[in-house]
């Protein structure tokens, strides 16, 4: 016979406990999606690092296998909790004008122009399109991982994506 | 009923099974579509040509953050 009990135990999502040592893996796909969400190479060192404390701070229980779109919504979080106490919006000229581009070791100094001017236009995007493009194309998540770390639908998450990119190509002036 | 969705999972090559087929059909015969997709696919592959690593310095802070709660 079925009590409540052996219902609920069959029906719970299993957690398990997220392992500190596997975290180190995913810091350049944060450390892009920061870029992308703050327009600022030294804003997003700072915000992945207290992204990494702040997880790291006590253990955590997660209900699926998706580290990668737990530790981006703790920055997210961290993300608007720092904006919204300094009162400051992202910063896109930065990476166009001031800030030096960390680029990987080997990369052609078009390549790294290229990164810098796309990262530009992805930090100008409004906050809902920004934070979709951050998710997806520049922390790789899917629709559904995104759609969870973003705390919205995965239909949400693709017409944001659409605006998204089509912005991006507006502002990159690419023409058809 | 196909909308915008499937056009961005179309550009990013995650579109499959009925709903692509149903596009694909439908983008041979609409030109206005399938300029749509291209400026789609062109926003796809210049975003995720992104290429930023992050900063040693910052790689390192991490590796020493995640290694001390390791070993707790």
């Amino acid at each position: 016979m079925l009590t409540a009990m052996s219902v609920l135990a069959t029906t719970e999502t299993p957690t398990r406990e997220l392992d500190p040592a596997r975290l180190g893996d995913h810091v350049d796909r944060l450390y892009r999606a920061a870029v992308g969400l703050c327009g600022s190479h030294a804003d997003a060192e700072d915000l992945v690092q207290e992204t990494f404390v702040s997880v790291l701070r006590r253990p955590r229980m997660l209900r699926s296998d998706d580290d990668v779109g737990y530790l981006l919504r703790v920055l997210r979080n961290t993300f608007y909790s720092r904006y919204r106490a300094e009162s400051r919006r992202p910063r896109a000229a930065d990476l166009e004008n001031h800030e030096e581009l960390p680029e990987r070791a080997g990369s052609a100094p078009e390549a790294v122009l290229a990164s810098r001017e796309v990262l530009s236009a992805v930090a100008g995007l409004p906050e809902p399109y920004r934070e979709a493009v951050a998710a997806v194309d520049l922390a790789g998540l899917s629709y559904r991982e995104a759609a969870s770390a973003l705390d919205t639908r995965e239909g949400t998450i693709m017409s944001r994506l659409h605006r998204g990119r089509a912005q991006v190509v507006e502002a990159l002036g690419y023409t058809s | 009923m196909l909308d915008t969705s499937d056009l961005t999972a179309l550009a990013d090559g995650t579109l499959a099974g009925h709903r692509l087929q149903l596009l694909e059909e439908l983008l041979a015969h609409a030109p206005e579509l399938r300029r749509e997709l291209e400026r789609q696919r062109r926003g796809v592959a210049a975003i995720r040509s992104v290429d930023v690593a992050a900063p040693t310095s910052l790689r390192a802070r991490v590796e020493l953050l995640t290694r001390s709660s390791s070993a707790v």
